[in-house]
């Protein structure tokens, strides 16, 4: 169990990595929605005492949410607008596939220092989870398109949702489901929004929402 | 050997302790055989270059070094020093009837006394500590305080880097280079900036050990100017500029050893440093010797085809069988592959990098392993790009076509040092016991460390060494399947397969720019200079396509440096009128103010 | 007794695996296809016919050319007798991993020198184009090496690629097996780097390198490369499963399978543009150092 919820985080921190340097929207959206199926089956195979509903619940939950759900409403907002690729990001992928490796051994680095207990301490859960998260933030920051700030929005959230893994198993679960909503309307929003601004400027790079100061 | 001396603080004091011996070897045999090729090469210069003084500037550098690496007396360090220095300026500005010569001498000397300053500067830091210039004294003094060690550090880590080149002290090193006649930028290169390298390791052994941060902060330093010359040297076109970057990557190679070397000191590891900077000496003989031999093929090409544009040779090989036999040797040698010497060192690099035994910066130091390696296969691009262009093919000018062997006179030396890299290569036991002795002292190991050290390096050496030499007999054996089988068959020679085209020229061959440029597509992005005039209209008039490389640290940032420099310098330029009553002026007022203030 | 046998039984693997490794390679793109497509053995067929036969030598080349592809074989060759097969190498000391990459680095350097003797702009093409890819394969080999050298404490291949005390975590694995997989892709010329079986020079890589060997030479160079291949497969299965590697049949089976593989890849995939191969390779180097990270956690 151990060996193969290790296996499913590296999974999930190459999935992001693999987002980075891609520029396909579509490739991206099905590297979300991979990702978000990892996620939901994670807590099932993270080693644990027992099983009780609530993971089950939470499994059922953020598997069907994030693995298929946010995926069908970001590929349809997509096919509204006919944007295929992300052509002009702010940083190439090159080089932000070698940022993204850097900023997973800074991960590693930070996770070895917070001030966490030892067996959380030790486990890649953490390291993973802040890794997911930079590379989230990365994402949101060198891209442009409207749909790649939301998948990069996305991963930020899924890295929040590992560390919360990390730190305790089940207490707040109630608490991730209103995240998880949160999160859901969000990208309904976003999806609406984005369809705006297409219908708006014929481009859905956000860049141009910096004209609208004026 | 001491003599007295009527300097102040200064003696006569020589000394040959290993270091000093394995650098002394270095200039001996580097210095006998560029002395010897040069003799041919000003003969067949055909006069362009002045004999007298090219002799004498060469004789003084070559004389010059030899002392350094003995002198144990900071004076006389320091004279031998800027002799050194000034034969070089006079070497590099030989041929003083062309611009860029003159420009490149000028930039060099300003660089090489910069450099001299900071020495001044550090070894007044280490005598007003000392009280003597000896540098027995300097061992023997009481520590230095911490400021004065960071301030000596650094002043001794920009005087040496000046002049071994580390990025961004680099930027004389390929101007001057290509300015000067083969010969001496072969002395230069292969000798003279390891001049650099000798003084840092000598003060690494007299200030002792160096932080944890200043070392990796070495290897960092050193990583950089690998990268940084192998990448732009990749990019040349000027063969003889291309060589003097390929010394700015190897100079960053041995910084990065000796800086492995400093790190294991300061964690209290004398292995570990003894194997650094045995690999940081190793690399510096290899280099010494294939740099030499490079920068004298690159003058027998230059003399035969009378160009250094590389994309103007071609087909060499056929009209110029030795210098193209020796070049290939070296071309191997100094990418660092395995039958030959230069992979010695490096090895032995990869080894120090990969087998430390810290587990925590094990991800540093095999990232740094890694460079080393991205290092090595820029290395490959740019020497098959230079071996290809120049020597293989067909010319691509005519004078190229035209070009032939030089005398035996030039010849020789280059066997001699082609003989050497590819000895090494063989038996490096030799080289290695002898970088081994000369690391000792620097790495503070005690004999039982040291013994072991060098019987578990030497003995894997030479089983590298035993693995090359299977490589050749291996492919003799090859070879002769080869020939014993083809001798029954018929062997035919035909025009290249030009995918069906038949009129082939030799300006259809592939050039030396876009050869190097996949590989460096990804990084040069903001590097190349382009001016593209691109055809317009149906009947498009003239379009000309023109890139260039210019140096960063050179061209971009020194200029934002010395800009306000500038300014400020040209206050006091008020000054200079250039009238003899001015100056009497001066003098008057110089003369009286200073007897109001005495009396 | 065993080393009699020992031996012999090596050199016959060295023989006769890597040519029938190209013609599993061959026949599954074929049977995918739906073609019969050639005997498995066909390669091992064309190099023994190639042997046999005459040269025809560009008028342009020199000795570097015929000198080319001796001296690459030869580097394979020795290069071969660093890594375990089954059992022990040959050869075998501390530090021959780092060997190992420059004698390929050598058999590349002079095959690039050859290609450049003939003056084809297609060959300086290939060379360019192999030079480019394989300096940036190799940084993520040595990663790859790196940790397995610090898990094993030794820098021989021999110590790295066997099943030591210590157990190299899974995902670890899993990072540099995927690593290795896309450098054993580029460094052989494979789908979706290169496309040996194109038929237009302007987009080949290693092929085009070699457009102008014939006779014995071309049996080298083809010989040197399907050895090459099948080596770094070695290197692979090891890596995934050290403890059963060292059985003889294991090793050929699942080689074989390793042919089928690459095959399948070759059969579902396009090749990569080739302004897009440096990212893949710089992924490889990426997920060599995440493996690295993790192996040293």
């Amino acid at each position: 169990m151990q060996e193969l919820s290790q296996i499913l985080l590296v999974l999930i921190a190459l999935f992001s990595f693999y987002a980075l340097g891609n520029s396909s929207l579509i490739g991206c959206i099905k590297i979300i929605a991979l990702q978000g199926m990892c996620l939901g089956l994670l807590p099932l195979i993270i080693d644990r005492q027992g099983f009780g509903i609530q993971i089950l619940l939470i499994a059922a939950g953020m598997f069907i949410l994030k693995g298929v759900l946010i995926p069908r409403v970001l590929s349809y907002a997509i096919r509204e607008v006919k944007i295929r690729r992300e052509m002009e990001p702010l940083i190439g992928y090159n080089a932000s596939l070698l940022i993204g490796v850097f900023l997973i051994g800074i991960s590693f680095i930070l996770a070895s220092r917070l001030p966490l207990p030892e067996n959380i301490r030790t486990s890649l859960l953490v390291p993973v989870s802040l890794s997911v998260l930079m590379m989230g933030m990365l994402m949101m920051i060198v891209r442009v398109k409207a749909v790649t700030q939301v998948i990069g929005y996305l991963m930020f959230e899924n890295g929040i949702y590992l560390f919360g893994l990390a730190i305790s198993y089940q207490a707040p679960w109630l608490i991730e489901m209103g995240v998880l909503l949160d999160v859901f309307v969000a990208v309904f929003i976003m999806g609406i929004v984005i369809n705006h601004i297409a219908r708006a400027f014929d481009s859905i790079n956000t860049e141009n929402l910096t004209n609208l100061g004026d | 050997m001491i003599y007295p001396w009527s300097l102040p603080g200064a003696a006569f004091h020589l000394g040959v302790d290993p270091l000093s011996a394995a650098f002394l070897f270095l200039v001996l045999v580097v210095g006998f055989c560029a002395g010897i090729y040069g003799e041919g090469y000003l003969s067949a210069s055909s006069g362009h270059i002045a004999k007298a003084p090219a002799r004498f500037f060469f004789a003084t550098l070559v004389i010059s070094m030899a002392f350094l690496v003995c002198a144990r007396n900071a004076v006389l360090f320091l004279v031998c020093w800027e002799i050194m220095a000034l034969s070089a300026f006079g070497l590099v500005s030989l041929e003083h009837q062309k611009e860029e010569v003159r420009k490149a001498g000028k930039l060099y000397l300003l660089c090489t006394h910069t450099g001299s300053l900071c020495l001044l500067t550090g070894f007044a830091f280490l005598w007003r500590n000392a009280g003597s210039f000896e540098f027995s004294a300097f061992l023997a003094a009481k520590p230095l305080s911490m400021f004065e060690r960071a301030s000596v550090f650094w002043l001794f880590l920009i005087g040496f880097g000046m002049k071994a080149g580390f990025w961004p002290l680099h930027i004389w090193l390929q101007e001057a280079h290509p300015a000067a006649p083969s010969h001496a930028s072969a002395a230069m290169s292969g000798i003279m900036i390891e001049m650099g390298l000798y003084g840092l390791l000598r003060f690494f052994s007299i200030l002792g050990p160096v932080s944890i941060s200043a070392s990796v902060f070495l290897m960092i330093l050193g990583l950089f100017t690998a990268f940084f010359g192998i990448l732009f040297a990749s990019m040349q076109r000027d063969f003889k500029r291309l060589l003097a970057y390929s010394s700015i990557e190897n100079i960053g190679i041995i910084l990065a050893a000796s800086g492995l070397g400093c790190y294991g000191i300061s964690r209290g590891n004398p292995a570990l440093s003894l194997l650094g900077f045995s690999a940081a000496i190793l690399h510096t003989l290899n280099h010494g010797f294939f740099k030499s031999l490079m920068f004298l093929s690159a003058g027998s090409v230059y003399l035969a085809t009378g160009t250094r544009d590389i994309e103007s040779c071609g087909g060499l090989q056929k009209i110029m069988p030795g210098v193209s036999a020796f070049t290939a040797i070296g071309s191997l040698a100094i990418c660092g592959l395995p039958p030959l010497n230069g992979f010695t060192g490096e090895w032995l690099l990869y080894c120090g990098f990969l087998q430390m035994g810290y587990r925590r910066e094990i991800i540093f130091f095999s990232l740094a392993a890694a460079v080393l390696s991205l290092i090595g296969g820029l290395a490959v691009i740019t020497f098959s790009k230079f071996y290809g262009l120049v020597f293989l093919g067909k010319a691509r000018s005519e004078s190229a076509q035209k070009a032939k062997d030089p005398s035996s006179l030039m010849l020789i030396p280059m066997g001699i040092l082609a003989s050497l890299c590819l000895g090494i290569g063989l038996f490096p036991g030799l080289a290695t016991k002898a970088a081994f002795f000369a690391a000792a002292d620097i790495s503070r190991s005690t004999p039982l460390i040291f013994s072991a050290g060098l019987q578990k390096w030497s003995a894997l050496l030479d089983a590298v060494g035993l693995m090359g030499a299977m490589v050749w007999l291996l492919s003799a054996l090859l070879w002769s399947i080869k020939k014993t089988s083809l001798k029954k068959r018929p062997v035919a020679r035909e025009m290249t397969w030009g995918c069906g085209f038949t009129a082939p020229t030799p300006r259809m061959q592939y050039t030396g720019s876009s050869y190097s440029m996949p590989a460096t597509r990804i990084i040069d992005g903001p590097l190349v200079k382009k001016e593209f005039h691109s055809p317009n209209g149906y009947w498009p008039q003239s379009s000309s396509f023109h890139s260039r490389v210019p140096d960063p640290a050179l061209d971009t940032w020194l200029p934002k440096l010395t800009t306000p420099l500038e300014g400020l310098i040209a206050w006091p330029k008020k000054i200079q009128r250039g009238k003899l009553q001015f100056y009497l002026l001066y003098a008057a007022a110089f003369l009286i103010v200073i007897l109001l203030w005495k009396l | 007794m065993e080393t009699l046998i020992f031996i012999p039984a090596v050199l016959f693997f060295l023989l006769i695996m890597p040519p029938l490794m190209l013609g599993l390679i061959a026949k599954t793109k074929a049977f995918v296809s739906g073609r019969r497509g050639p005997p498995v053995f066909q390669p091992l067929h064309d190099i023994l016919k190639l042997l046999g036969k005459g040269a025809v030598y560009s008028e342009t080349s020199g000795w570097i050319f015929r000198l080319g592809p001796v001296i690459s074989l030869s580097a394979v060759l020795m290069a071969a007798s660093l890594v375990p097969l089954f059992g022990a190498p040959l050869i075998s000391f501390n530090g021959d991993a780092i060997l190992f990459i420059y004698l390929l680095a050598l058999g590349r350097f002079v095959t690039i020198l050859a290609a450049l003797d003939t003056g084809s702009s297609f060959e300086g093409m290939g060379a360019s184009r192999e030079a480019a890819f394989s300096s940036y394969a190799e940084p993520a080999l040595i990663l790859i090496f790196a940790s397995l050298a610090i898990h094993s404490g030794s820098l021989s291949l021999n110590r790295m690629f066997s099943s030591g005390q210590r157990v190299f975590p899974a995902a670890s694995v899993l990072l540099a097996g995927s690593g290795l997989l896309i450098v054993l892709l580029a460094e052989n010329s494979r789908i979706p780097i290169d496309d040996p079986n194109t038929h237009l020079e302007l987009t080949m890589i290693h092929e085009v390198m070699v457009l102008d060997h014939s006779g014995p030479d071309f049996a080298f160079i083809l010989y040197g490369a399907q050895l090459k291949l099948m080596l770094m497969g070695v290197l692979w299965i090891r890596l995934l499963s050290p403890s059963w590697a060292a059985n003889p049949f294991f090793l050929t089976l699942s080689l074989c399978g390793l042919a089928i593989f690459i095959g399948a890849i070759e059969s579902s995939m396009a090749r990569l543009r080739l302004i897009r191969v440096p990212q893949l390779l710089i992924a490889a180097v990426c997920l060599a150092a995440f493996g690295l990270i993790l192996a040293v956690r």
